[in-house]
């Protein structure tokens, strides 16, 4: 597809992920599964991640939303496969601030990455990301964005900033954002010790884990 | 809305080396959005009321000038330029137009235009004029749009009002705070004449998707008829 098609359903895909979310609430379309509010949310309502209408293409190819990881603590960012200098020193350490979570966390954790190439980071592409860094499938939820607009939106939500650069690189941050079991941003994070005191926090507040 | 023909464009913060990207024709706002017709948006979509809105997508200050959620008020006449919106909030906007926000290359594509030129910024006295508004505070009240001069175009307004959001303002990256990238990310300027579009791209490379200010507002922008899908 040239840009021309690529930016229109890059487009179609914002308006999409960004008004659905208020239709749905309107009635206009079937509603949200139940654990969605059903009513706009109170003034200072933090927000959850999951109710933005996020939807990422996984390594089996389907395109689908990041409910299944309500009810957990996530570490989400973001990264692009063929990226040969930070990304795997991302990878490394999102697997030892994992490693270094308290045990109640731990157990529950999972760890979102989305790419932000979907041009290159094919189903297949994606499905070895995990092979080749010994990655626990139960707990890496290794996807990309379906589309520029959604790629865009995605790094909005997790601070993340990229751009491609010369040679097929894309320059990009790595900040890593950590979720609580509702969705909520509970704190970014650019160096694993941060991110583990961020997790840490998680801990102390398991009994809020409702849904 | 103006039709533009595209073009090529680098960022002005990006290596010579790194390849041009080609533009293709689009349409672009002649106006900013005016604080009426966000008004509109917010009574079809009450989620994007002040006191409704998700954080994750708009920050304590969104439409702080406005009187009240559904009110202008003395701080917001109808027809000046709707400022305190964040990106997610703008790109909405313009979903329910039927539009989008106009990327970076698409703005600045634009506003390179003086009111006698294409491109402008060869001009010292037009680059002059556009600094000159830099320089100068905001304004306790903004004016209406469109009452600064139209460039080449018939786009008012691109300079000399407010700020205004681009789709991918997260592809800009000069602020050292975000300590590690991946790549190179050098800044060899293009174009050090063109220090407007430094100026533009620090302010982007500051803001994350949910801020909001008092001086940055948005126009929308959509691709010309006939683009293939």
């Amino acid at each position: 597809m040239n840009r021309a098609g690529r930016t229109a359903l890059a487009f179609v895909a914002l308006a999409f992920l960004v008004v659905v979310s208020n239709v749905f609430r309107h009635g206009r379309l079937p509603p949200l599964p139940a654990s969605a509010p059903a009513e706009a949310p109170p003034p200072s309502f933090p927000g959850s991640v999951y109710d933005l209408g996020l939807r990422v293409r996984d390594a089996d190819g389907v395109v689908r939303g990041l409910d299944d990881l309500r009810g957990h603590p996530v570490l989400a960012s973001m990264f692009y496969a063929s990226c040969t200098t930070v990304c795997p020193l991302l990878i490394n350490d999102l697997t030892q601030v994992a490693a270094a979570a308290p045990s109640d966390v731990r157990d529950e954790l999972r760890i979102l990455l989305v790419s932000f190439d979907p041009a290159r980071d094919t189903p297949a592409v994606l499905a070895d990301v995990p092979r080749r860094h010994g990655l626990d499938p139960r707990r890496w939820r290794i996807a990309v964005a379906p589309d520029e607009a959604t790629a865009r939106a995605m790094a909005a939500v997790l601070g993340i900033r990229y751009r491609a650069a010369a040679e097929g690189t894309i320059d990009h941050t790595t900040a890593v954002t950590v979720l609580d079991r509702q969705g909520a941003v509970r704190g970014r994070a650019e160096a694993p010790p941060a991110a583990s005191a961020l997790l840490a926090g998680l801990a102390e507040h398991k009994p809020t884990a409702a849904r | 809305m103006a039709a533009l023909p595209g073009g090529t464009y680098r960022a002005a913060t990006v290596k010579t080396s790194e390849p041009t990207r080609d533009v293709p024709p689009f349409r672009l706002d002649r106006t900013p959005v005016t604080n009426e017709a966000f008004l509109g948006f917010v009574r079809a979509h009450p989620a994007w009321q002040r006191d409704r809105v998700s954080r994750l997508v708009a920050d304590e200050r969104y439409l702080g000038q406005w009187q009240g959620p559904l009110s202008l008020g003395p701080e917001a006449p109808p027809q000046a330029p709707v400022v305190g919106v964040s990106w997610f909030a703008a790109g909405a906007f313009c979903a329910a137009r039927g539009a989008r926000l106009p990327s970076e290359a698409e703005w600045e594509l634009a506003a390179a235009a003086s009111p006698k030129d294409r491109d402008g910024r060869r001009d010292a006295a037009w680059r002059q004029t556009v600094l000159d508004w830099y320089a100068r505070p905001n304004p306790p009240r903004l004016p209406d749009v469109g009452q600064g001069p139209a460039n080449t175009w018939g786009i008012h307004d691109l300079h000399g009002l407010v700020w205004e959001w681009v789709s991918d303002f997260g592809a800009s990256m000069l602020v050292g705070k975000d300590a590690r990238l991946c790549g190179g990310g050098a800044l060899d300027a293009v174009d050090p004449l063109d220090y407007p579009a430094f100026l533009r791209a620090a302010f982007r490379s500051s803001l994350e998707g949910r801020t909001t200010t008092t001086n940055l507002g948005f126009r929308c922008a959509e691709d010309a008829p006939g683009r293939s899908p």
